[in-house]
């Protein structure tokens, strides 16, 4: 079966990408696709812990990202240095994830079969 | 070659979206096959049979639906991105109880699952306008 690693470059609330990267991330899945997630850029917003966005109008994102382990999915990546240069470390995480250097992140770009970003 | 392709930009938003468009163009020239181009995020906007390019402007939306006609692509819209963005068959119309439908019939409405065959079935799966 081949592998899929969605990446995730965007904010969380100003476009639509999270959702709908997460949504293809759970459905390859549940198609049982080895999946893993990276976050860069922007991205790594996504999954910060105390995210209070007003209800009326956005879902939070970081509390359905804790669904993925119902979904098997355990090959979560951080990329450290976009934590650093926003102020943040993996302490401000809301989910289990590997910090990881730009040499590992080209390994997981070579080994994973598709590469889908967002 | 068997290529699938995973279009996330509308037209007229972004170049990306002719660049997937003529790369379509350009594999079918040379012989190989484009399996299917599915349209998610922004890129379920190429399904709107609504549009009209000023005169004098390119149709970058007619240039979609040709390769449909003339090749044979098969072309997917994300149901649940569609939905978000007011692109509908005739059958999500009456399920939502709406009063039109302007989803292109060289399109079809389906789900996420047909971008992951895609990506499972296809030698190369390339996204355009991330």
């Amino acid at each position: 079966m081949k592998s899929t690693l969605f990446i995730n470059t965007r904010g969380p609330y100003t476009t639509p990408a999270a959702q709908e990267a997460l949504d293809a991330a759970l459905a390859s899945a549940a198609f049982g696709v080895p999946v893993g997630l990276l976050f860069m850029g922007d991205g790594v917003f996504q999954i910060t812990d105390r995210q209070h966005p007003d209800p009326a109008w956005f879902k939070r994102t970081c509390a359905q990202f804790q669904s993925l382990e119902l979904y098997d999915i355990n090959a979560v990546y951080v990329r450290h240095e976009d934590l650093l240069t926003r102020g943040l470390g993996p302490e401000n995480l809301a989910i289990p994830c590997e910090t990881v250097g730009d040499p590992q992140i080209q390994a997981l770009l070579a080994r994973y079969d598709n590469l889908l970003s967002f | 070659m068997n290529f699938s392709i995973h279009v996330l930009c509308a037209p007229n938003r972004h170049q990306s979206s002719l660049s997937a468009l003529r790369f379509c163009q350009a594999a079918l020239d040379r012989g190989h096959q484009i399996q299917r181009v599915f349209f998610s995020g922004d890129g379920v906007l190429t399904g709107n049979r609504l549009t009209a390019a000023p005169q004098g402007e390119p149709d970058w939306y007619a240039g979609w639906r040709l390769l449909a006609r003339d090749h044979g692509v098969e072309l997917v819209v994300c149901i649940s991105a569609s939905l978000r963005r007011g692109v509908l068959d005739a059958g999500e119309a009456g399920r939502y109880q709406k009063d039109g439908h302007n989803l292109a019939p060289e399109f079809i409405l389906s789900g996420l699952g047909q971008l992951v065959e895609a990506g499972l079935e296809c030698d190369r799966l390339i996204t355009f306008g991330a």
